[in-house]
């Protein structure tokens, strides 16, 4: 029994590139199968779906990760993601990785899967924590290698530390400079050591003095309080949050949650079930079954195992002292399986209760005695609404700024425009934005039958065009060359609108711009843009036959990132590639059932462009807006007013005879394609009630 | 009878009648989804009467939808055993008045699930003050205990909310069904015997009777009839409530309460006038 969204604990492997002394995992090789994940998560999902949860967070965890192929990871990934679409669950993947196998063969697999976000641990001094023939500093070495790797490849990182008696022994300055100063970390969380599993004979060891904890932990706060460097700790972070702004808006750990039990579960390599990792892999004897051999899983939610612990709140409340502690509302007795390993049974309040307590009070103190500090988290932070920015100035104009491109689109329209930029071309646009302005043009869309990022004067033309009094500009862009300088450049020339192709997920976007690792470079380039956060950030998609299946997960990626303003689905014009490729181009009868399942209450930043009004009619279109921009593809061209921006498209015979009232509104249908496939599909559904029903919405 | 009156019937019965806004309950979570898979949206509530068996066939009830507990204070704590509820619906306790409220109180404002305090079911007052003590001045609750919460922040707004606005008896707002189907305005009158009308042949009301009149004119009952309710200094945020079913009803305790809460809103006013004064 959950609420609508639950998180389940993935461990696709125990097998590990570590050796670290206080794992509490069985040293084994055994993976999950691509069939027995199939048949998992067939099972979670169905009974998820069943019981009302609308969100599944997986959380990938080891064993380690990346002893897994990349291959197979992405594979598995999307597997899961299926499996969990057909039963209208969506689904969010979290990864925790040791970090010392990473290579950049994985980022099309973190990006796609993880949104380029990573969890590893490392902790200061590395006491426990080995690697091959690395331990102690030369183990945190080569992590910090891989770190600087992935960082330099635009991944972000959060890193779990977990402190031991060396790091009691610093001062709590020195270990706060390492993570957040020399690292550079903007997220750490710390977690309370405990022995269980293969651990469990180094109790001794790995158990530290509650009490000599706390000190060092109100020490670090106190060093953490002092800063402003937009560094997030938590847990501690979270308790802030719980103090001043109430539950629902706190992020506290599991260790710290109401009841554990109601929020996730763990699923193991053999399909075992349990209640976390450390469950699984310290007392298998409490797993709840296994999802291989009983093809319910409300069965093992339901099993004693569980049961009991999920009474363990309850129990202490009735048998211990902690419902007269001053904290139980925050730390609800602790973690269990810790409590397990201390103490043999989860029914006794957290060994770090001692810790917790001098933790808690020291944070209340700070948060009521520096109440203006405080002030501004005495409300909530209100989430940004996410609605369509469209539309510009008219009359615009396109400056073909390149007709060199990296890519080569299935779709590509002026595939056969492209050639090296002409020598002259910088004094052509400097003309042409000239002329531009003085002909009353007041938006500019700097394109291209390229790639605009790949001539080096696109700044110069940005801040021309915005001395010249234009000041609506866009550009285009499939990400090549995009870093966070060029983007501030632009945006300090007077770029305010970036338009970001992006046509499919992973090696789907690859094989539609047939360029291997684009969509790695087209991700990284909206989330680079994203966090400058100009005035507006669009994502592209070219709707095609490769991709039609994917375009609701790739609309919950564009929503994930804060600061997109509209996510435009377009159907290319019958021209150079697409013509060629013309068998791999979106039929519209498919379209219009794909986009009959999408609504703008659910993903609200779509909007159609180059589609018949008539396959999607719920969804907003641009339709003909585009009549007043004012294109110069060739020498011959003068630039007129394009009162006819649609050309390539025809209003169908069938539309005509039906009298459809949407012809003035319509874009109409490529001629090409009503060549190749005739007006049979239109005819059909003109007959048919529409798939959505407009009023309903 | 308006449509908009709110219905409690038990979910057993909710088929029998035509209303539009019913909040069903029951002591069995089968009962009650049974009645919502029936009745779908005309069920504006539930009411559970029991937390101790296994409740996840409510896993069938709408996310968001009003959860109401009826919980004794000692079966409190397995409101940790089940906090899926709170994630999955609009979710409030409802507390009897007995020894262990004040534990009870803890234990579900620490869970962040509101408490409205039962005065349908008042059997020691021993522990109102301390509860209210702990509402007042534990720094860690966030949510709500009623009647307390609404009467602090009407005072400190220089209004008053009674518990007569907090506990609805009126019969053109709310309406009681009782197992046997017989109609009154709330669990005590039915209890007390005092009913309006049954639902057998759909619900009606005999709007001509005198408890009908009494309910929907309270002052002028009591007036007339002498009460000393009157002139009770607690009269503003009481209304005759307490006294209503059983005229010997020992208000003392409640008095205290009702003390406590204007001094504390009238300290708090001060304290937030002062401030302003020194403009912090």
């Amino acid at each position: 029994m959950f609420g609508p969204q639950v998180s389940v604990i993935f461990v696709p492997t125990f097998n590990c590139n570590c050796n670290c002394a206080y794992c509490f995992e069985p040293r084994s090789h055994e993976s999950i199968s691509l069939e027995e994940l199939s048949t998992v998560f067939s099972r979670i999902s169905s009974y998820l779906a069943g019981s009302g949860v609308r969100q599944v967070d997986v959380y990938w965890q080891g064993g380690e990760v990346m002893v897994l192929s990349p291959e197979w990871c992405l594979e598995a990934g999307r597997s899961i993601k299926s499996l969990m679409s057909n039963h209208n669950l969506k689904v969010k993947h979290f990864l925790q990785t040791n970090l010392m196998d990473y290579e950049p063969v994985w980022d099309p697999v973190i990006w796609e899967l993880f949104d380029g976000t990573l969890g590893s641990s490392l902790d200061y001094p590395n006491v426990h924590r080995k690697f091959r023939s690395l331990s102690g500093h030369s183990y945190n070495a080569h992590w910090e290698d891989r770190f600087g790797l992935a960082v330099s490849r635009g991944l972000n990182l959060n890193v779990i530390s977990v402190p031991n008696l060396e790091t009691l022994s610093l001062a709590p300055s020195d270990f706060y400079r390492y993570y957040a100063d020399e690292l550079g970390l903007k997220s750490i969380q710390l977690n309370t050591p405990f022995a269980a599993g293969p651990a469990s004979q180094l109790a001794d060891e790995l158990f530290l003095d509650p009490v000599r904890l706390g000190d060092f932990l109100v020490g670090l706060l106190d060093v953490y309080f002092s800063k402003d460097d937009g560094v997030r700790l938590d847990p501690y972070e979270g308790i802030v949050e719980r103090i001043t702004m109430g539950d629902a808006a706190a992020k506290v750990p599991c260790f710290f949650c109401a009841n554990c039990v109601s929020g996730f579960f763990c699923v193991g390599p053999a399909g075992e079930v349990g209640q976390c990792d450390a469950w699984l892999g310290s007392y298998p004897d409490r797993n709840f079954g296994n999802l291989l051999e009983c093809d319910d899983l409300g069965k093992l939610l339901t099993s004693p195992a569980r049961m009991k612990l999920a009474a363990r709140t309850a129990n202490l409340i009735r048998n211990s002292e902690c419902l007269d502690c001053q904290y139980f509302s925050l730390c609800s007795g602790g973690c269990p399986v810790r409590t397990m390993s201390a103490k043999g049974s989860p029914d006794h309040p957290d060994p770090y209760c001692e810790t917790y307590k001098k933790v808690f009070g020291f944070i209340e103190d700070h948060v009521r005695t520096n109440p203006k500090k405080w002030q501004g988290w005495a409300s909530q932070p209100v989430e940004k609404s996410r609605s369509l920015v469209w539309g510009w100035p008219e009359p615009g104009a396109v400056v073909f700024s390149s007709f060199e491109c990296t890519n080569n689109c299935i779709f590509c329209a002026p595939a056969y425009d492209r050639s090296k930029n002409p020598p002259d071309l910088d004094k052509e646009i400097f003309d042409f934005i000239t002329k531009s302005s003085r002909s009353g043009i007041k938006t500019l869309f700097f394109t291209g039958a390229g790639e605009p990022t790949l001539n080096p004067s696109l700044v110069d033309y940005v801040r021309f065009a915005k001395e010249n009094g234009i000041d609506n500009l866009y550009m285009f862009t499939n990400g090549y060359g995009i870093t966070e300088e060029l983007v501030l450049a632009l945006t300090d020339a007077g770029m305010k609108n970036f338009w970001v192709s992006l046509h499919g997920l992973g090696e789907t976007h690859d094989r539609i711009v047939r360029r291997k690792g684009s969509f790695v470079e087209a991700f990284r380039a909206v989330s680079i843009i994203n966090d400058i956060s100009p005035e507006r950030l669009s994502v592209n998609t070219c709707l095609n036959a490769l991709n039609l299946d994917q375009i609701e997960w790739l609309m919950e990626k564009i929503l994930g990132f804060a600061n997109t303003t509209a996510h435009c689905l377009c159907l290319p014009e019958w021209d150079g590639n697409a013509y060629v490729n013309r068998r791999q181009m979106c039929r519209l009868a498919p379209l219009k059932r794909k986009l009959a399942a999408i609504t703008s209450q659910e993903y609200p930043l779509t909007i159609l462009d180059n589609v018949p009004y008539c396959i999607a009619p719920h969804l907003p279109h641009i339709g003909n807006c585009r009549n007043e921009v004012r294109i110069k593809r060739r020498d011959a061209d003068d630039m007129v007013s394009n009162a006819d921006n649609m050309g390539h498209n025809d209003t169908p015979e069938a539309c005509l005879e039906a009298r459809c009232r949407h012809i003035d509104d319509c874009v109409g249908v490529d001629r090409r394609y009503l060549e190749e496939y005739g007006d049979e599909e239109i005819q059909i559904w003109l007959r048919e009630p529409p798939l959505v029903d407009i009023n309903s919405l | 009878m308006s449509n908009s009156v709110l219905v409690s019937i038990p979910a057993r019965l909710a088929g029998d009648v035509d209303c539009e806004n019913l909040v069903v309950r029951s002591r069995s979570c089968d009962e009650i989804t049974s009645a919502y898979k029936t009745l779908g949206d005309r069920v504006n509530g539930v009411e559970l009467e029991n937390l101790g068996e296994d409740l996840s066939s409510l896993t069938a009830l709408p996310l968001g939808l009003p959860v109401r507990v009826k919980l004794h204070p000692g079966d409190a704590p397995h409101l940790y055993t089940n906090t899926w509820l709170g994630d999955r619906f609009s979710l409030e306790v409802l507390m009897d008045v007995d020894k262990g409220l004040l534990q009870g109180a803890k234990i579900a404002t620490s869970n962040m699930v509101p408490v409205t305090v039962n005065l349908e079911e008042v059997s020691d007052t021993g522990e109102l003050m301390s509860a209210l003590d702990y509402y007042l001045h534990d720094t860690h609750v966030q949510v709500p205990v009623e009647f307390f919460h609404s009467m602090i922040t009407a005072c400190l707004r220089g209004e008053t909310v009674s518990l007569l606005d907090l506990y609805p008896e009126s019969p053109v707002e709310f309406l009681h069904v009782d197992e046997s189907g017989r109609v009154s305005a709330s669990a005590r009158l039915a209890r007390a015997g005092r009913f309006l009308g049954t639902i057998s042949g759909g619900l009606k009301i005999d709007e001509e009777s005198q408890l009908y009149e009494d309910l929907l004119h309270r002052k002028k009952t009591l007036v007339l009839s002498g009460s000393k309710c009157i002139s009770c200094e607690g009269f503003d945020l009481c209304e005759g409530y307490l006294r209503f079913v059983d005229t010997n009803f020992d208000c003392d305790p409640f008095l205290e309460v009702f003390s406590a809460i204007k001094v504390t809103a009238k300290e708090i006013a001060d304290d937030l006038a002062k401030a302003e004064e020194l403009g912090e």
